[in-house]
């Protein structure tokens, strides 16, 4: 199969539904003639034109509220917010609107976008552009959040989006942009709610959240040569959350960290380690744990940031702590 | 002068041990009013003060193990004098019985899963080392205690006896195995807590065995004990109260049918399960039970491969047993015996007589979840499932 970047997936499945649905339409700072901020709309201007490729002012509640409103309307939005940071100023229009509304009105009206977003981890941006929040969304009930590994799942699970007639918060890794992987020239799609065994194993269970999934599946590597066998599992999406499938590997292995970009404090691992607790307690050979980032605004010294991002060593780490303490 | 004493609460309960004081010396008691929290063989109690008055002297610390009936403190008037006979008396027993403060609950680090593994099999987590971080025990430290089995067989003992009367001399001591224990103490809980009741039919095997016959020639080897199975599980499926389990004062019945079937290895008795028997066709049933007992000769089962069951077949009809009563596999409600094919002279329209192939099934049920009519029905279903096997494919 022909190979692709995560960011040429993205790019592909966003140019495929502006040529095969004219309902869809992009809105976002930037993603005309500059092309995005990643790069990932260039030259849809020139191919789509500005009906359908909107550039807007810098106001995040605007570009998530005319979304809304066309969606109400019948359209397709895509909107993109720059940097997942940027979120907090569009909650309103997200959590509060957009998440509520179809509830709200038994049904009759329904808000199908998808709001593309991206976290830049590892890049040296700064604290206020740099978080990894997903777990915000998870206490809001009616908002799907899906969050791509690899480019194959990046297509598949846009695709999906793209069929959804709710609002969906799609979130990419900017250090993911240029990981290479095999991705199908056809339009398939990944449901949500169903976790990919990116890896299987017999020792331990490491469920990976985004970029941690590269991250686990080094640490699987090295750790296979000492004779270890790591489990590495990709939720894919994380509302819905497929918690059978964490479960089934857990009774396999015993077993379980969860490996993620956020803080460890109320992150999406505490969700997963709570259901974890839940449903196979008796199944559980060691305390669950978790590899995630430190409770502290992300430095913008990149040899800080280092040392502040969670990665394979940590994992490895906490697999050793684990099995020998 | 009133004498608190430890209660007999049961006519098994030969000592109480003090769990908490609920009174100080010099503190008023009403009649009646809890005075001291004790623990006897089978539950914890509180103790009443006989009288109403001011509980004078303890006898005892907290953590004292003292024989049923003994005084353990005095009530009285704060003006009275408490006779030195009574306490002199107490003092003797005290210094007799007081042992040496024990913690209430041993706490055992062991990880969850390990706590149920040990349950399941029976092993005392007390007498496991963990492996695990900081000494916890571990599925594995649990499965090597279970792997430890060996009927390692002792030398004899030296023949002892200087006195008169002779003992019988011993030949050799086998220590029970994990194996053995667990079967002895499982065996016993049953028979003890199960109200076992037994009842009996005879099965007409020849069409089966003739359409065994059949499906060999198209499909290869199918052994009798998959018909077996499949039968009870199908019958289970319409009288499910025999696939459930008696808890406290719950019967729950079990949404999975999985037929345990009883193995005799050299280790001992195992019971490896067939998830989801009723599901499942003879050929599939016929495979498994080949690979869980070759799984069970090699030692080889897997902890997956002896939980769940809800129902247990034993068959001792390779053995020449034609008829025996087993004892039900805790916690299931009810236990199949099969016992060896004979051809045997039955009756016909009442005149006539003609030789069948005939098995007795027993059927072992618990008396607390099931009475006997639906016990009837139920093994009836298998009978007659058993003589109409074209039902089971």
């Amino acid at each position: 199969m022909r190979e692709l970047t995560y960011g040429e997936a993205i790019r592909e499945a966003l140019r495929n539904a502006l040529i095969k649905n004219p309902k869809v339409f992009l809105i976002g700072e930037d993603i005309g003639a500059y092309g995005g901020a990643f790069k990932i709309t260039n030259s849809f201007l020139e191919e789509f034109g500005a009906e359908r490729v909107k550039d807007t002012p810098i106001s995040e509640a605007a570009i998530v509220g005319a979304a809304i409103g066309a969606a109400l309307m019948g359209l397709k939005p895509i909107a993109e917010i720059m940097y997942m940071d940027f979120i907090p100023i569009c909650l309103e229009q997200l959590a509060n609107q957009a998440a509520k509304i179809r509830f709200m009105s038994g049904g009759k009206l329904k808000v199908p976008i998808i709001v593309r977003t991206q976290y830049s981890l590892g890049r040296a941006h700064g604290a206020q552009h740099s978080q990894f929040i997903p777990s915000w969304f998870l206490q809001v009930p009616g908002l799907k959040v899906a969050l791509p590994s690899t480019p194959y799942d990046a297509k598949g699970l846009f695709n999906q989006a793209l069929k959804d007639d709710n609002p969906v918060l799609y979130v990419e890794c900017s250090l993911l942009y240029r990981v290479k992987g095999p991705v199908p020239e056809e339009d398939y799609t990944i449901p949500f709610g169903k976790a990919d065994v990116k890896k299987e194993g017999e020792d331990v269970t490491v469920v990976a959240i985004s970029r941690m999934v590269h991250e686990a599946l080094a640490a699987a590597n090295i750790l296979e040569e000492k004779g270890l066998s790591i489990e590495v599992i990709d939720p894919r999406t994380i509302q819905p959350l497929d918690i059978e499938a964490i479960i089934d590997s857990v009774k396999k292995t015993g077993r379980v960290i969860i490996a993620e970009d956020d803080c460890k404090t109320g992150g999406v691992g505490a969700e997963i380690a709570a259901l974890i607790v839940e449903k196979a307690f008796d199944y559980l050979d060691a305390p669950i744990t978790r590899v995630a980032a430190p409770d502290i605004p992300i430095p913008f010294s990149p040899k800080l940031e280092l040392e502040y991002m969670p990665n394979k060593d940590k994992i490895i780490q906490a697999v050793n702590s684990l099995l020998k303490g | 002068m009133h004498q608190v004493i430890i209660p007999r609460f049961d006519p098994a309960m030969k000592t109480g041990r003090i769990i908490k004081w609920l009174k100080n010396e010099g503190e008023a008691v009403n009649k009646g009013e809890p005075i001291v929290v004790v623990e006897g063989e089978k539950t914890v109690f509180e103790v009443e003060a006989p009288e109403k008055g001011f509980l004078r002297k303890i006898f005892y610390p907290t953590g004292s193990e003292i024989e049923v009936l003994k005084p353990i403190a005095l009530i009285g008037e704060l003006n009275e004098n408490v006779p030195q006979e009574l306490i002199e008396k107490a003092e003797v027993v005290e210094t007799e019985k007081l042992k040496e403060e024990k913690p209430f609950i041993k706490h055992v680090k062991a990880s969850p899963l390990a706590k149920k593994l040990a349950e399941e099999y029976g092993v005392n987590l007390e007498e496991i080392e963990g492996t695990g971080p900081d000494g916890r025990i571990t599925k594995e430290d649990v499965l090597n205690a279970v792997k430890k089995v060996s009927l390692t067989i002792k030398p004899s003992l030296t023949e002892a006896s200087v006195t008169g009367l002779k003992p019988p001399l011993i030949a050799k001591i086998i220590p029970l195995s994990r194996t053995r224990k667990t079967i002895a103490e499982r065996l016993l809980y049953s028979l003890h807590e199960a109200a076992s009741t037994t009842i009996i039919t005879s099965v007409n095997l020849e069409n089966l065995i003739e359409y065994r016959e059949k499906i060999k020639a198209s499909l290869g080897e199918v052994s009798l004990t998959a018909f077996i199975v499949k039968a009870a599980a199908k019958a289970l499926e319409t009288h499910p109260i025999f696939n459930s389990t008696l808890e406290k004062d719950e019967i729950k019945i079990f949404e999975e049918i999985n037929i345990a079937l009883a193995i005799n290895t050299e280790d001992g008795l195992v019971t490896p399960v067939i998830k989801n028997s009723n599901k499942k066709s003879i050929i599939e049933i016929s495979n498994a039970i080949k690979e869980l007992t070759n799984k069970a000769f090699q030692r080889k089962l897997s902890i997956e491969d002896l939980t769940g069951g809800t129902f247990t077949i034993t068959n001792l009809g390779a053995y020449d047993v034609e008829i025996f009563i087993p004892i039900i596999n805790p916690p299931q409600t009810a236990i199949l015996g099969v016992g060896k094919i004979e051809n045997k002279p039955i009756p016909v329209n009442g005149d006539k007589i003609l030789i069948k192939p005939i098995a007795v099934l027993t059927l072992v049920f618990d008396h607390r979840v099931v009475d006997g009519v639906p016990a009837a029905k139920f093994l009836q279903e298998i009978k007659r499932l058993l003589e109409n096997p074209t039902e089971l494919s």
